[in-house]
C-alpha cells in the first residue's frame, strides 16, 4: 500500500499489542525521548476506568504512539500517490505523534472543570446582586492550546524541532486544524478519525470488552484518496473502497457499544463525576492551580510541568483524604480513595430520533434540575456537594452529524460540516457517504442519538433512605397527570 | 438548558438571530460567522475555530446551536432567567458594526461575512511561515488560494480589510486567536 516505507523511518522500532511494529524515525524518537513527551507516560488513558477495568491503565502515550502509527500509513498513501510530499510527510507525521501532548492529569476531568459553572463575566441573573455569580477567573485552556504552547515553548521540543529545521509554530497550527493549508487541516480531522480507530482497539484490548474490536488493518488496507473539486476548490479527501464498507459500518457501531459499555459505564461515569466535583472543589480552595494564567504559566517551570500528570491529582486527593476536617471535600476524596463509587439514583438513556428533538422523559427529567436538586439536598440534610449530575457531554451518534442533524437535512450539508463523514468509493468509481447509502444500516442508525441524564448521591446512605430519595428522583421524569 | 447555552442564546438574540433556524446551510453559516465575530470584537464566548474549505469553522458551536434549538423547542426557557452585561451588549453591538455591508458595495450577506472572517483569521490565527508581512496583498492571494469565488472581488475584499482595521482587528491580535479545533 502507497510507497515503500523509507529506511528513514525505521531508525527505531517500538512494540505495539495493537499495530505489531511502530517504526519511528530518529528525529521522532528523539521527540519521544523529550521528558515532555515521557509525561504522558504518567496520564492514564481512561483515566478512571481501572477502577472497574483494573486491566485499563494503559496510557496516553501508548495511544499517542498508536495514532501516529495510524496516520503513518495513511501518509505513506498519500504521498504514494502523489498528493503530500516528503516535507508533509515529516510534518504531519510529527503533528500526529505531538497531538495529544497538552493533555491534562485525568483528561477532560481536569480540562473540563468548570462544566456547567464557567466564569461568564457578561451573563448575569436577572435581578440578583450577585452578578455572574462566579468569581472572575480565566478559564482552563484546551488540550490543543496546552499542545501547542508546550511545542512552542518548552526547551525539549523546540530545541529538537529547530535542529531539524522544523517550525515548532507550524506543528502545533497543524494539531489545532489552524494551519493556512487545509488539506492538513483535515487529514488532522479526518473522515477516518485515527484518534477513535486506535483508542477503540487499544480500550477494547484492556478493559477485555470485545465491543471495540474493529478490523482496522483491514480498514487501512483499503484507503484510497480522491482529489474532488468542492465549491471550487481541490479537496484531498481520504476515502475508503467499497469492500470495507462493511468494516467502516462496524467501525462506527463499536463506538456506540464501546460508549455504553466502558465510556459511559454506570460506575466509571460515577467516579469521574466524583472526581470532577473534587477538582472543582479543590481549585475553589486554592489547592489546585486556580486559572488558566497559572496552567499556562507552569508549562515553562520543568518542575511543575512534568509532575503535571495523574500523580499530582491523585496527591491532591490523598492529602484532604487523609486531613482531619470532615467537610465535604475531604470526605468526598475518602470516598474516592476506598473505591466507593457514589450510587445512581436514577438515569434517563434513551435512544431517539435526531428529529425529533428531547425525549420527553429525557426533557423532563433534567428540566429544572438545579433547583430539584437543592430542595432534594435540603429535604434529605445532605449537602449540595453529594449529588452530581452528569450528562453526555453531546449526544452520542452513530455517525459524526450534529447531534439533531436528521438524515433528510444531510443533502443540505456543505463540505465543512461533512468532513467528518465516512465517504466510500463505489464501483463505478464514485464517491457516496455512508449516511446516504439506503442499504447500508449507518444510514438508518444516523438518524438516532443517545441522551442520557443521570442524578447520583455520593454519599452512603441506608437502603430505606436510599429507596425514598430514589421514589422522588423518578417521579421527576414522569409526566404530570392529566 | 447550560450556561453556555443560556448565553448564546443570548448573544444570538442580541446579534440579530433571535429566532433560532438552522434548517439551511446559510442559516449555519450565519451563526458561524457572527460568533466567529463577535468574539474577535472582544466577547469570548469559548468557541474556537479552524479552517476547513469555508473556515473559519467551529463543529463545536454548530452541535451546541443544535442542542439548544431543540432545548427551546421543548420550552426549555432558562435563559429567560438571565441578561447579558451592557459590556457585553456593547460588543455585540459593535460586532453588528463590523458586519453591515456598506452602501455602496455590492455583496450578499453570506459572502459579507465569509470575507470578514476569512481574512481576519488568515490574519491572526492561521499559521504562516515566519518572517511573511501579512499584509492586505498576501493574505487576499492566500485567501484566493483556497476560496477561487473571492478572486475577482479583490476591490470589496479590501473594503472588507478597511472595515475591519476601522474596528481595530488588523493591527491588534485577538485573545480568541488559538485553543484548538473547538470541539
Amino acid at each position: 500500500m502507497g510507497a515503500a516505507v523509507n529506511d528513514t523511518y525505521r531508525y527505531k522500532i517500538i512494540c505495539d499489542p495493537v499495530h505489531g511494529e511502530i517504526p519511528l524515525s530518529q528525529l521522532e524518537q528523539q521527540l519521544v525521548d523529550t521528558p515532555s513527551f515521557q509525561r504522558l507516560r504518567n496520564l492514564k488513558q481512561l483515566g478512571l476506568a481501572s477502577l472497574v477495568y483494573p486491566n485499563a491503565t494503559h496510557t496516553r502515550f501508548a495511544h499517542s504512539l498508536g495514532v501516529f502509527r495510524i496516520m503513518s500509513r495513511v501518509i505513506d498513501l498519500l504521498v504514494g500517490k502523489g498528493h503530500f510530499d516528503e516535507d508533509d510527510q515529516r510534518v504531519i507525521r510529527i503533528a500526529a505523534l505531538l497531538h495529544d501532548i497538552g493533555h491534562y492529569p485525568y483528561s477532560h476531568l481536569m480540562e473540563f472543570i468548570d462544566g456547567d459553572k464557567e466564569y461568564r463575566p457578561n451573563l448575569l441573573v436577572k435581578e440578583s446582586s450577585l452578578a455572574s455569580q462566579q468569581t472572575e477567573r480565566v478559564r482552563y485552556p484546551k488540550h490543543e492550546k496546552m499542545g501547542e504552547l508546550i511545542i512552542s515553548q518548552r526547551d525539549d521540543i523546540k530545541h529538537v524541532l529547530k535542529e531539524a529545521d522544523l517550525d515548532p509554530d507550524e506543528i502545533a497550527s497543524i494539531i489545532c486544524g489552524q494551519h493556512q493549508n487545509p488539506a492538513y487541516n483535515r487529514l488532522m480531522h479526518s473522515s477516518l478519525d485515527m484518534d477513535r480507530m486506535d483508542y477503540l482497539v487499544r480500550d477494547s484490548l484492556a478493559t477485555g470488552v470485545p465491543y471495540g474490536k474493529i478490523d482496522l488493518d483491514y480498514l487501512l488496507s483499503n484507503l484510497d484518496v480522491v482529489t474532488e473539486e468542492i465549491e471550487g476548490q481541490e479537496s484531498v479527501d481520504i476515502i475508503l473502497s467499497k469492500k470495507a464498507a462493511t468494516a467502516a459500518e462496524h467501525f462506527l457501531i463499536a463506538r456506540y457499544f464501546m460508549h455504553k459499555v466502558v465510556y459511559f459505564h454506570k460506575t466509571t461515569f460515577g467516579f469521574e463525576a466524583l472526581v470532577r466535583t473534587i477538582l472543582y472543589l479543590m481549585r475553589e480552595q486554592g489547592l489546585i492551580y486556580k486559572d488558566g494564567e497559572e496552567i499556562e504559566k507552569l508549562i515553562t517551570d520543568d518542575s511543575k510541568f512534568l509532575n503535571f500528570h495523574d500523580g499530582y491529582v491523585d496527591s491532591a486527593i490523598r492529602k484532604q483524604a487523609e486531613s482531619n476536617d470532615d467537610s465535604p471535600l475531604s470526605e468526598l476524596c475518602r470516598l474516592l480513595r476506598s473505591r466507593t463509587p457514589p450510587k445512581l439514583i436514577h438515569q434517563v438513556a434513551v435512544l431517539r430520533e435526531g428529529a425529533q428533538g428531547q425525549h420527553p422523559e429525557y426533557a423532563l427529567f433534567r428540566k429544572d434540575k438545579i433547583e430539584k436538586v437543592k430542595k432534594l439536598a435540603e429535604k434529605h440534610s445532605i449537602p449540595e456537594e453529594f449529588w452530581i449530575w452528569e450528562e453526555l457531554p453531546k449526544d452520542v451518534s452513530f455517525e459524526a452529524l450534529g447531534p439533531f442533524i436528521s438524515l433528510s437535512q444531510v443533502k443540505d450539508l456543505r463540505p465543512d460540516e461533512t468532513a467528518e463523514l465516512i465517504r466510500i468509493q463505489q464501483g463505478d468509481g464514485s464517491i457516496k457517504k455512508l449516511v446516504d447509502d439506503q442499504h447500508s444500516i449507518i444510514h438508518h442508525l444516523s438518524k438516532l442519538r443517545l441522551q442520557m441524564s443521570r442524578l447520583y448521591l455520593a454519599k452512603p446512605v441506608g437502603c430505606k433512605k436510599f429507596e425514598e430519595i430514589k421514589e422522588e428522583v423518578i417521579a421527576w421524569a414522569e409526566p404530570p397527570a392529566e | 438548558m447550560n450556561t453556555a447555552r443560556v448565553e448564546l442564546k443570548l448573544v444570538l438574540s442580541q446579534a440579530g438571530i433571535g429566532d433560532i433556524k438552522l434548517d439551511s446551510f446559510s442559516q449555519r453559516f450565519n451563526v458561524q460567522k457572527r460568533i466567529y465575530l463577535t468574539q474577535v470584537m472582544g466577547y469570548d464566548l469559548g468557541y474556537r475555530f479552524s479552517w476547513y474549505l469555508r473556515g473559519p469553522y467551529c463543529r463545536g458551536l454548530t452541535e451546541e446551536a443544535f442542542i439548544l434549538k431543540d432545548e427551546l423547542n421543548s420550552d426549555d426557557n432558562e435563559y429567560e432567567s438571565y441578561e447579558l452585561s451592557s459590556v457585553g451588549i456593547a460588543n455585540i453591538d459593535r460586532a453588528k458594526r463590523l458586519w453591515e455591508i456598506p452602501e455602496d458595495t455590492q455583496i450578499d450577506n453570506d459572502s459579507w461575512l465569509e470575507l470578514l472572517s476569512s481574512l481576519h483569521y488568515l490574519k491572526h490565527i492561521a499559521y504562516w511561515p515566519k518572517d511573511t508581512d501579512k499584509v492586505f496583498n498576501s493574505v487576499f492571494n492566500k485567501l484566493i488560494e483556497s476560496k477561487p469565488q473571492f478572486e475577482n472581488s479583490k476591490e470589496v475584499a479590501e473594503k472588507a480589510w478597511e472595515r475591519l482595521d476601522k474596528h481595530g482587528l488588523i493591527e491588534k491580535t485577538t485573545s480568541v486567536s488559538n485553543g484548538g479545533s473547538g470541539e
